[in-house]
Formats: structure tokens, sequence, C-alpha cells
């Protein structure tokens, strides 16, 4: 059973943004197999959880890790992995860890352009959030506003973002805005239980509670990093654009229930030890691990499509409150991208192309222009990176860098990262009094739970800068825009 | 602890839930992880007793079985909107040592006028998971991945 950590290990300083503990750390069986690497500013190691340290040198003790077990600058506490945690496996050694991915599978980020400014939507804010809220079902036991047969929903799984688009849920210009086209290959809905189906398919096209979110934000001049790729991803002054973080539900936290249930009692015929149960896991080679995979990429394009839905109500209730279609309003897709998930990826490893099993729990894919995974159309800027901050301060947009390969595997943060337990944020934060100090500020809220909006509050989060500013710093991801959120509709 | 204490929750992982139950016998103990797990997502007092539920599972560890029981409760409350507040659990070990469950719960359909959701659990994790006996009682330590 893993120990209440009390103490930092000692750390190695790499350069200002990167902290590595040694193999020597645990020499134990099952030991350290890489060094573990923490991306942080001074200020953020110092005041980085004990217990990311733990974790991420737990994770380096995996069979067939490459390089270093890594942990973003946003990282924290979690089960198993910390959030921020981002690990590669060989695929012929290595193994597939269904917690190294998380339960939200594809959990993650889509933003959303407008060619409104805010001066245009101050005067509406009010009626538009309301608008959201009413069209896109959130909190809990919220249900879709499609009826799916079973064999639709299977063909969800197979053919996500494509199936949105082709059933009038979506523009074809979606399709390349979404990681993977939307549609990961090698999904089997056959490895899929049908506990997963019952539970997940009512919820497709629904936000969810906890840390999801819509929000409406601004783009303010002086929150424009960099002009030329601003303008390159369709992004202006004053312009009002539109964030949503979700994942893919019930259905992705049934297949992680359902798989880690099954790896856990195998692994000792497998001759695998773990030092965290939470990190169950398969050879990657094994039936069982390939069984996850299609199982996972099945949850992967249901989590695309679930964000695809809501992006169709978000179309739906800006053309209701300007009176307008959604393509005159310009509402474009910039890109949509998941921090929960695992990627067969190739990447460098002593100088040398392999095949590899990302695992990336609470951190994004990061990739510049120069590979082939990377968009058509932003072979020039690189993949954009969606930040998503507190409801409070102000999320960011960013872009991959052809360094960020050798780097972290093409990796970078996902969010700002809590600082703050929920319970003490409950303790600390009122909903409604946080509520009306965001409205003071200027941001609406529209919540289905206040206890659970208290959890949000800013000051639960680290500060999104410095976060942001590691990665670009370490060359990872560059910055190209700050937004402020003024509306936000949450579960 | 006190004699009757059913659970406790505790502040150990920054983005997550987690609780410690205690049990004067395996059966209590599992009452009482549930107890803490619908505690975790709503006031269980406004949760009326009017849907009678059964679940029945098998596993030769009995850690397996309370995990795979909490995460039954998770999984009513997406794929049915069910929320419980009594829960009548039997745990026996037959002659094969494998241990059985059957439960007994009731509970009603998830009302949001109603029922204010606290936290939206999404599993049961392994993390931390303890479950030990102590003198004549049990004791858990669960991590929900909310």
């Amino acid at each position: 059973m893993i120990q209440l950590p009390t103490k930092r290990p000692d750390l190695k300083k790499i350069s200002d943004v990167v902290w590595e503990v040694s193999t020597d750390y645990k020499k134990s069986e099952p030991k350290m197999q890489v060094p573990a690497r923490v991306y942080a500013t001074k200020p953020l190691i110092d005041a980085m959880d004990l217990a990311v340290f733990e974790q991420i040198s737990n994770v380096a003790c995996l069979p067939g890790i490459q390089k270093a077990a890594m942990a973003m600058p946003d990282a924290h506490w979690g089960y198993g992995f910390p959030v921020g945690g981002v690990a590669a496996f060989d695929t012929e050694t290595g193994i597939i860890s269904p917690g190294g991915i998380g339960y939200d599978i594809n959990c993650g980020m889509r933003l959303i352009r407008t060619d409104l400014t805010w001066d245009e939507v101050k005067p509406k804010i009010k009626p538009l959030v309301d608008a959201l809220f009413k069209l896109v079902p959130a909190g809990v036991g919220a249900h879709s506003f499609l009826k799916l047969t079973p064999q639709q929903i299977k063909d969800v799984m197979v053919d996500g973002v494509k199936w949105c688009v082709k059933n009038g849920y979506g523009w074809p210009e979606d399709i390349e805005r979404t990681e993977d086209e939307g549609a990961i290959k090698g999904a089997d809905p056959d490895k899929v239980s049908a506990k997963a189906m019952k539970r997940g398919a009512p919820e497709l096209g629904t936000l969810g509670s906890g840390n999801h979110y819509l929000e409406i934000q601004v783009v303010k001049k002086e929150n424009i990093y960099d002009v030329k790729l601003a303008k390159a991803l369709g992004i202006f002054e004053n312009q009002v654009c539109i964030m949503v973080h979700c994942g893919s539900r019930g259905f992705g936290h049934q297949i992680c229930t359902d798989y880690v249930a099954d790896f856990r009692p195998k692994m000792q015929g497998w001759g695998i030890k773990v030092r965290d149960e939470e990190l169950a896991c398969a050879p990657f080679k094994s039936k069982e691990a390939q069984d996850y995979l299609a199982a996972m990429r099945c949850a992967a394009n249901f989590g695309f499509s679930n964000r695809q839905l809501i992006l169709h109500k978000i179309r739906e209730g800006f053309s209701q409150v300007f009176n307008k279609d959604a393509e005159k309003l310009g509402l474009n897709l910039i890109y949509d991208v998941a921090h929960n998930i695992a990627k067969i990826e190739e990447h460098k490893v002593g100088g040398k192309k392999v095949e590899l099993v990302m695992h990336r729990k609470g951190a994004t894919r990061c990739f510049g222009p120069s590979r082939r995974e990377t968009p058509k159309i932003y072979r020039e800027t690189g993949q954009p990176v969606i930040v998503g901050g507190s409801m409070e301060t102000g999320s960011y947009l960013c872009v991959g860098t052809d360094n960020a390969d050798d780097e972290t595997f093409g990796s970078t943060m996902h969010g700002s990262g809590r600082t703050m337990s929920r319970a003490q944020a409950k303790r600390t934060f009122r909903g409604q009094e946080l509520q009306k100090k965001m409205l003071d500020n200027g941001i609406y809220v529209h919540a289905v739970s206040m206890p659970e909006l208290a959890e949000e509050a800013g000051n639960a989060y680290k500060d999104i800068n410095q976060v942001v500013d590691t990665m670009e710093l370490a060359n990872v991801s560059k910055k190209v825009c700050r937004l402020l959120p003024v509306g936000n509709v949450k579960g | 602890m006190a004699a009757t204490k059913k659970f406790k929750f505790l502040e150990i992982v920054t983005a997550e839930a987690a609780f410690q139950a205690f049990g004067k016998n395996l059966n209590n103990l599992f009452e009482n992880c549930a107890l803490a797990v619908t505690e975790t997502m709503t006031n269980i007092k406004k949760i009326k007793p009017k849907t009678k539920k059964a679940i029945a599972l098998k596993d030769k560890d009995l850690k397996a079985l309370l995990v795979a029981f909490l995460n039954e409760i998770v999984y009513l409350k997406d794929a049915e909107q069910l929320l419980f507040s009594k829960y009548k659990v039997r745990v026996t070990q037959g002659k094969n040592k494998i241990w059985n469950l059957s439960a007994k719960l009731a509970g009603q359909k998830i009302n949001p006028a109603v029922h204010q959701l606290r936290a939206d659990i999404k599993a049961v994790t392994w993390h931390m998971f303890a479950l030990e006996q102590k003198g004549k009682g049990w004791t858990a330590r669960i991590v929900l991945d909310v």
C-alpha cells in the first residue's frame, strides 16, 4: 500500500524548469526503470504536491517505460498516476494502464471562435448563458437530446465526429479540426460491456459536472502574445470565444472500471508488480491490453462526439440569441484535443524512431508543425493546445512546437492544476457567494450545483500563468493568447 | 474512534474524495462504505427508501468484492438514476473460498430539486485502498474519482 508522502525526494536541476528524481529513489523491486522528471518553475516546484513526486516515481517503475516518467507543471495528486502525468511505453516490452489514462477517457477541451466582439455580446450575455444552459444538458442524471438505437451508439463509437457531421450535428470542417479527425481507428464496440452501453448511451451530448464547463470568453488586446499565430488561428482583439471542457461521461468511466477489474487479478500471472494497485496494467501485446485499447478508443470517439454534439447546441444557442445563422456568426471550431488518453505514436528514443504507447493523464498532446498528425490547416502554426484554467482566472490557447517531440514526447499541460482539496474549497468558499463575487467581476455563471461550484473557485487552483510559462520556457508549447471568462455554464 | 462512527471523510487526494469506514463486522463495514459513497454524492437524509434493488456479486478476493459492490452503486446512479439511503448487506465465504455478497438497497430516482449534488462519482479507485480487520471490527479506506 502506498504511504502518505512526508518529504520531497532529492531533485537534480536539469534546467530552470526541469527537475529530476533519480532512479536511486526507488531501488527495491519494483524499482525505477527510468528517472522521473517534473516540469515547473521554481515557485511551482516549491509548492508542488509531495504526492506528485511519489506517484510519478511509481510510474517510472512500470515495465517498458522509456526515457523518463514526466509530470507537467499543473500536476497534482491523483489516483495511481498523478494528474498531469506523461509516460511512454515500448510496444514490445511495455504495458498499458487504464488508470494512467483515467476513468474519464478522452476528457478534453474544445475551443470555438466567433466573429463577434465583446461589445456585441456584452448586452446579451445573460440571455446567451441562460439559453446555453437550457440547450446543453448538465449535472447528474442529465440526458441526451438524442434517442439513439444501440446500433447508432456503436456507430458513434467507431465513426465519432464523422458520424455527428454525417447526421447533421456539425460542419464538415469540424472533422479536421478535431484530434485524429474525431474518430480514432481501431475502436471495437464488441470490447465494450453492456453495462458501459447502458450507463453511457443516455449521456451522449451532456456536459456532466465537477470541473466540467462551457465558458464564454474574451480575448483582450493585451492578452494576445503572438499576433501572427493568433491571426492564423482566427483570433482577433476583443473577440468572443467559447471553450468546452468535458469527457466521455459514464460510458468511459465504466470502460475504465471494467478493465481495471479485469487486469488487477491477472498481474501476478504476467509477473507484473506495481507500487500502487491503481497502476494495474497489462502487457501491451496481451489480448487483455488490446481489448482495452479497442474499448478505450470507443470511449475516446464517444468523448469527441460528446463535445461535437455540445458544439451543435452552442451554434443553435448563438443563432437563437443573435437571430443569425451560426455560419454568419463565424462559429468555427479552432480545435478539439483530449487530455486523458492513450495513443500509439512514433517518437525518438536513443536517436531511433520507435513506436510507443503514450499515456497522457491530465496532459495534452502538443505536436509541432512538422508532425504528420498535425492537421494540414495547422502545418504553419503547430497543433493548437487548449489549456483550461479555473472559471475565475482564465484559460490559454497555445500551440505545440517541433522541439516538444524530443522534450516530452510531444506533451504539455492541460489546465492550471488544483492546489486545494475539493473539501477544503467547499469549506472556504460558498457557491452562492462565489457566484455573486464572479458576477461583480463581470462573469455571469449559471450552475446546476452550488456546492460543486464552490469547488471550482479560482483560489483552489495554481497560477495558470506560471504553468503555461513553464512549458514555453521548456520550448514545448508556445502561448498564443489568454482567454478571460465572461459567462459560464456549469453542471 | 467512537463505537458508533460509521465513516469519516479524509482529505488525502487533492482532486478526489476519500473516506475511512468502520464496521463491527464485514456486513456492517460494507453497509457503512455504501453510506459513505452516497453521502459523498448528496445528503443521504433526503433520499426516501421508495425503490428497492438487489445486488449479488462474488469474487475470490474480498477487497475486489468491496470495490465491485461500491462501483455498482456508482453504476446505478448513472444507468438508472437511483440513489440509496438503506443498505442491508450479507457477505459470506463459501467452502470454495469464494466470497459471496447479497445486498438489498432502498432508495429513489434522482430528483435534482431535492437531491442537491455534492460530487458526481466516476469510479471507486484502488489508490491507497485498505481493508483491515482491527480486533473484532473492520475498517476500510477508499479513494473515489470525482
